[in-house]
């Protein structure tokens, strides 16, 4: 568990990178089978009508994004930062999302579906207690995900930066931040 | 068993100096008073790490090839024991 939750303590970069570099490629060519896009680093999306250009952009923007982030942060606290480790974080940080897509395998998720059901006032049909059930269930998963996801980066960030001060970490935030929204921006208009 | 040098005072936890050293063959005492090396003042964690990135001829890489840790893990082990050093007021 301490290795998933930070391999870059324990494992050799280069090692580490080509097997990021296999789970990347393997990961968005499953995000297009799986009618994934992906409109930022923290995003993700299913629908009926997906462009294969805006999932792998998407995708490459994502994980780009995330290593400047990181990169940049670790250069302000520490100049020892090297452009491997970022890289290396930026990649392990999205490999849950392209688990994440294997709900909608059965192709059963998606925007569009979503944005009908909104519309027509229900979201929970027959079976409602079961229907409510998986959506807290959901809700839950996603609370846990997004909680494993700040470990992640908390220990791995330690890691590559040597950082320590509570200054440090408000750094890496603000600089996700900002790579959060220029991402999105330059993905919705691609 | 091998003692351990202790090297803080169990008091007021600051650090020993020596103050006395004799010779197990003939029995000769010195007395005086010698702050301890800087090597010894460092924690045995810590000596040891010295000791091993000398026997690696300082490589990073290898030392983190042996001890099964990643390269950067071993750089801020390093880079902390640096501070330690510049703490002491060497």
């Amino acid at each position: 568990m301490k290795k998933l939750l930070n391999p870059i303590e324990f494992y050799n970069d280069r090692k580490l990178l080509i097997a990021n570099l296999i789970i990347f490629v393997v990961g968005t060519t499953s995000a297009v089978f799986l009618q994934t896009t992906f409109e930022s680093p923290i995003d993700m999306h299913f629908s009926d009508k997906i462009e294969l250009k805006l999932t792998i952009l998407g995708n490459f923007i994502s994980t780009l994004s995330l290593f400047l982030a990181f990169f940049l942060a670790g250069r302000i606290i520490n100049k020892k930062t090297r452009i491997i480790d970022c890289l290396n974080l930026g990649m392990y940080f999205r490999i849950p999302y392209y688990i994440l897509a294997f709900i909608n395998i059965s192709h059963f998720l998606s925007d569009e579906k979503t944005n009908l059901n909104i519309k027509k006032k229900y979201i929970f049909s027959e079976n409602q207690l079961i229907e409510m059930i998986l959506a807290y269930s959901m809700i839950l998963f996603f609370i846990g995900f997004l909680i494993i996801q700040g470990i992640i980066i908390y220990r791995s960030f330690k890691t590559i930066a040597n950082a320590k001060k509570t200054t440090d970490y408000l750094i890496l935030v603000l600089s996700i931040l900002a790579f959060i929204i220029i991402s999105t921006l330059i993905i919705r208009n691609l | 068993m091998k003692a351990k040098l202790p090297t803080q005072c169990p008091s007021c936890e600051t650090l020993l100096s020596v103050s006395q050293l004799s010779c197990e063959t003939c029995q000769t005492v010195v007395q005086g008073n010698y702050p301890l090396p800087v090597f010894l003042k460092l924690s045995p964690k810590e000596q040891e790490f010295i000791l091993q990135f000398f026997l690696t001829s300082g490589s990073l890489k290898e030392m983190a090839s042996q001890l099964g840790i990643s390269y950067p893990t071993v750089r801020n082990q390093l880079d902390d024991m640096i501070q330690h050093i510049k703490d002491l007021n060497i």
